[in-house]
Parts: C-alpha cells; sequence; structure tokens
C-alpha cells in the first residue's frame, strides 16, 4: 500500500457503505480497506489544516481509531460515508489545532469535549452538492465568502480572523453570522 | 433549548460548525451539544453544508507506518507491526517488477508471514503456538488500489479472501488462487468465484505452510484454471529477471512463474517470510533454523 496507490483510492457512497458496516460489526479487513480508500483524502485534510506530518499522522490515526469504535453510530441515509469521514478528519485536525495554541499561549483553557462534538457529526446531514455550495457561497460578499472558507478550511477563530482582517471583533461576528444567515438561506431555496 | 431564542441558537450552531467560536460562546456551544438534541441537529445540517469545502483539498499519502500505528492502537488479533511492515514490502517489489513486465499487469500476489512473536519461542518442540492469532495479509493489483485483504485462521484452518469489489478478468478467464510454500513449488488452492468473500479451508499440509508463512498469490487464468496445478506451474519459464536487480542483495531467488500461455503469476516466496531480510543470515538467529526448510537457502539464481 503505497503512497501512490492510495492517492488514486478513493470511494463512492455506494462502495464505503458496506464497508461501513462491516466495520460496526467488527470485521477488522474491512477497516484496513476503508483506510485504503479514504486515507489520501482524510490525510489531505488533516495536512491541510496542521501543516505538520507528524502530527497530521497523529490525528489521522485518530480519525481510523475512531471509525473503528464508532462506525455502529453511522446512521445510513443522512450523510454518506465519504463526508462522515471528511468532517471527522477536519474537526479532530481543529481539536489538535487548538491543542498547539492552548500549550503555546494558554489562553481559553476549556478541554475540548471529543463525544459531544462527535455525537452531533452522527447527525451530520446529507451534504450539499459542491456546485450548489459554490453558487450560494458565491452570492455572498467577498470577504464574507473568504472568511467563512478561512474558518472552516483553516481553522481561524472569530479573534484570529478579526486580527488577520484588522476590524474589531464585533465587525467579524457580524460579517460572519450574516454571511451564514445568507448562506443557509440560500442553501434551502 | 427552551431558554435560547431559536435564531439565536441556530446562528451559535453554524458558528460553532465553521469553528470560530471562543470563550463563553465556545462554552455555550458545548453546553448546549450535551443538552440540546435540536441544537446538535442543526450542528449536524451546517456539517454536511460546509463539507464540500473539504472536497478542493488536494489528497496527499500518509507513509506506510501510520497504517501500522493504527493497527497497533487497535490491540491483540493484528499483525505486529514488523510483520505488515515486511508484508508491505514485498508487494511493493513485486509492484515493482510487475511495472517491468507488462504480461503481469493482472497479477496480483502477497506473501502471508508468520509472526515474530511466535518464532521467539523455541522451536526444538516444534509445540504450536498457544491459540495461534489470525495473519492478515493485503493484496494489491498493479494499476488499482489494494483491494483484497486474506484472512489466515489457523483455529480453525479457514483462509478467507474478501474482495472490495470483483476483480475484472474477462469471460474467458478465472482467477485461480495459489500457495507457494518456501519450497518454491506453487501448490493450487482452486479457482475462486470471483465473490466479495470466498473461503477455502485447506488442507493440513498447506494449513502447515501458511503457517509458516508463505506467498499466496492470484493469477489470471484460462478458463477452468491452470491445468494440472503445481506440475504445469512448476516447470513453466522464467520470464523475467527484474526482481533480482530490485531485490539486491540478502535476498534468495525469487522466481516467476508462468502458467501456459495466459500466466501469471509472480512469487516473492522466499525462505526469509517469517522475518526481515537481515535475520536470514546464517548464524544469526540460530534458533530459528529449524524453522527454514534447507531448500531455501539453497534456491540461488543458478538452480
Amino acid at each position: 500500500m503505497d503512497r501512490a496507490t492510495r492517492l488514486k483510492a478513493g470511494g463512492s457512497s455506494r462502495e464505503l457503505v458496506p464497508l461501513i458496516h462491516s466495520i460496526a460489526r467488527g470485521e477488522r479487513p474491512a477497516l484496513a480497506i476503508l483506510y485504503q480508500r479514504t486515507s489520501a483524502k482524510l490525510f489531505g485534510i488533516c495536512m491541510h489544516l496542521l501543516g505538520s506530518e507528524s502530527e497530521a499522522e497523529d490525528v489521522l490515526q485518530e480519525v481510523y481509531v475512531t471509525v473503528w469504535q464508532k462506525a455502529a453510530r453511522f446512521e445510513e441515509g443522512r450523510a454518506s460515508p465519504i463526508t462522515w469521514l471528511a468532517v471527522l478528519a477536519r474537526n479532530k485536525s481543529i481539536d489538535r489545532l487548538r491543542l498547539r495554541r492552548l500549550r503555546t499561549d494558554s489562553i481559553d483553557a476549556a478541554a475540548d469535549v471529543p463525544d459531544e462534538a462527535d455525537s452531533a457529526l452522527e447527525l451530520l446531514e446529507q451534504s450539499e452538492q459542491s456546485e450548489r455550495l459554490k453558487h450560494c457561497l458565491d452570492e455572498l460578499e467577498e470577504r464574507q465568502q473568504a472568511m467563512i472558507r478561512s474558518a472552516f478550511l483553516e481553522g481561524a477563530t472569530y479573534p484570529e480572523l478579526a486580527a488577520r482582517e484588522a476590524v474589531p471583533l464585533g465587525t467579524m461576528k457580524s460579517w460572519i453570522r450574516r454571511g451564514l444567515l445568507r448562506l443557509r438561506g440560500c442553501l434551502e431555496q | 433549548m427552551s431558554a435560547v431564542p431559536r435564531d439565536e441558537w441556530q446562528q451559535l450552531a453554524g458558528e460553532y460548525a465553521l469553528g470560530v467560536l471562543d470563550g463563553d460562546e465556545l462554552a455555550r456551544a458545548r453546553a448546549l451539544l450535551v443538552a440540546g438534541p435540536e441544537f446538535r441537529a442543526e450542528v449536524g445540517r451546517w456539517y454536511g453544508r460546509l463539507a464540500p469545502l473539504l472536497d478542493e483539498i488536494a489528497p496527499a499519502g500518509p507513509r506506510d507506518e501510520v497504517w501500522r500505528a493504527i493497527e497497533a492502537r487497535l490491540g491483540a488479533g493484528e499483525p505486529a507491526g514488523g510483520n505488515v511492515h515486511y508484508l508491505r514490502r514485498r508487494v511493493n517489489v513485486w509492484r515493482g517488477a510487475a511495472a517491468g513486465a507488462s504480461a503481469l499487469a493482472a497479477s496480483l500476489a502477497l506473501v502471508l508471514v508468520t509472526r515474530p512473536a511466535q518464532v521467539t519461542a523455541p522451536v526444538e518442540t516444534s509445540a504450536p503456538a498457544p491459540a495461534p492469532a489470525p495473519l492478515v495479509a493485503m493484496l494489491g493489483g498493479e494499476d488499482t488500489a489494494a483491494r483484497l485483504l486474506a484472512t489466515w485462521n489457523p483455529g480453525e484452518r479457514r483462509l478467507v479472501i474478501a474482495a472490495a469489489d470483483a476483480l475484472r478478468v474477462g469471460d474467458d478467464r478465472t482467477r485461480e488462487l495459489w500457495v507457494i510454500p518456501a519450497d518454491g513449488t506453487p501448490r493450487s488452492l482452486g479457482v475462486l468465484r470471483g465473490s466479495p468473500r470466498e473461503q477455502v479451508e485447506p488442507g493440513a499440509d498447506v494449513s502447515e505452510h501458511l503457517q509458516r508463512g508463505a506467498t499466496l498469490a492470484i493469477s489470471v487464468e484460462p478458463s477452468g484454471g491452470c491445468e494440472a496445478g503445481g506440475v504445469t506451474f512448476g516447470r513453466a519459464r522464467e520470464i523475467a529477471r527484474p526482481t533480482e536487480r530490485l531485490l539486491g542483495r540478502g535476498h534468495d531467488k525469487h522466481r516467476f512463474l508462468g502458467c501456459a500461455a495466459a500466466l501469471a503469476l509472480l512469487s516473492v516466496a522466499s525462505c526469509e517470510v517469517s522475518g526481515p531480510p537481515h535475520r536470514t543470515q546464517p548464524g544469526t538467529k540460530p534458533r530459528r533454523r529449524p524453522q527454514r526448510p534447507t531448500a531455501c537457502r539453497s534456491s540461488r539464481p543458478s538452480r
């Protein structure tokens, strides 16, 4: 299982759902196949957010251990497995990012609550189509779109985004809140 | 949920899923996650709305060590890390060699290795290890992601081949499963039907070979399988040599064997399958010698 092989790997929902079911029954080989199919996508997400290969590898491990433990709670029909996995990898990477910041500046000492966060993930709804989300993001002001992307894909928080854009915290919050409201309105049309 | 206006918690759910919250607002969202199913559901919906953004990120291949670490974290019942690594080496070597011989493009091979934990026990008495754990090997095709898993359960003497999806072969072809023990003579385990999960219950002699460590291979054959099984197979000509170069020093001869015209099995079987190559040097691991068939040691290219 070399890198090049995994890079080509992927998986449609149709292929992955039975694998998740097998994993839920405790079939270890199914996890190996799932890893084969999905690890390149998930590792790409971890690397993108964390920028460090060793940290991304740690988080990737956590993701698949979580899948092994929680596959039974994956609800078919709500979301495709690959969406579930991708968001799981993204969330765990962000947890790690926060932990890293905690170590460096010891602000916001609130520990993460992975179990609760994962339980929200179990309710992950069927994912939007990429095209549709793109269309609705394009409807937003450019800076709203950019901030929403940065937050979701880089793990930037309100204070960080405000500092980056050199605007007051309240301004940043209202940009994003209005952006989210509009986005939801557009996606629900 | 009643204490918080609907608009407000809906907004908070979006902010939580987006990941922008910190401080008191984050604490509040976390409290709602625990206490509020509606809030949790809205966070789930937001994840679904935003998830396509993740498709913009390019994939990246993790190092092979990551999967090994995952297996280790999942605990016993898995091949030990060293084994998996060794197996990968084998499969990679096979891939490299197959790339140099296009006729082999449809063939697959893998190695089942015995566990070092068993090997470290005294072997003079040939006593079987207590409750032997299943051996798992992954099998990859030349132009695809690896997609077969072979699990050998010595207790039940059962070999299970699980395929993630059907292997592509023409109607006039079938796949035949082989075991190639350390003596280098392939033995047919029969034709595979092409279903996602196939089970083989080999006889005592083949079982023993599997337990010691052998190459499993799948060849693409004319319908009906390779005629006369191991006999024809064993006489087939060598068709490629690049493995000798790829494998370098310290390895025994690795032969490619053909079956009639349609061939295609590449075996990386050798006598050191039960351990890393450096341990196969004579004298370095004397207690393991009794497990190694003597035929292996002499299977040099001149044979």
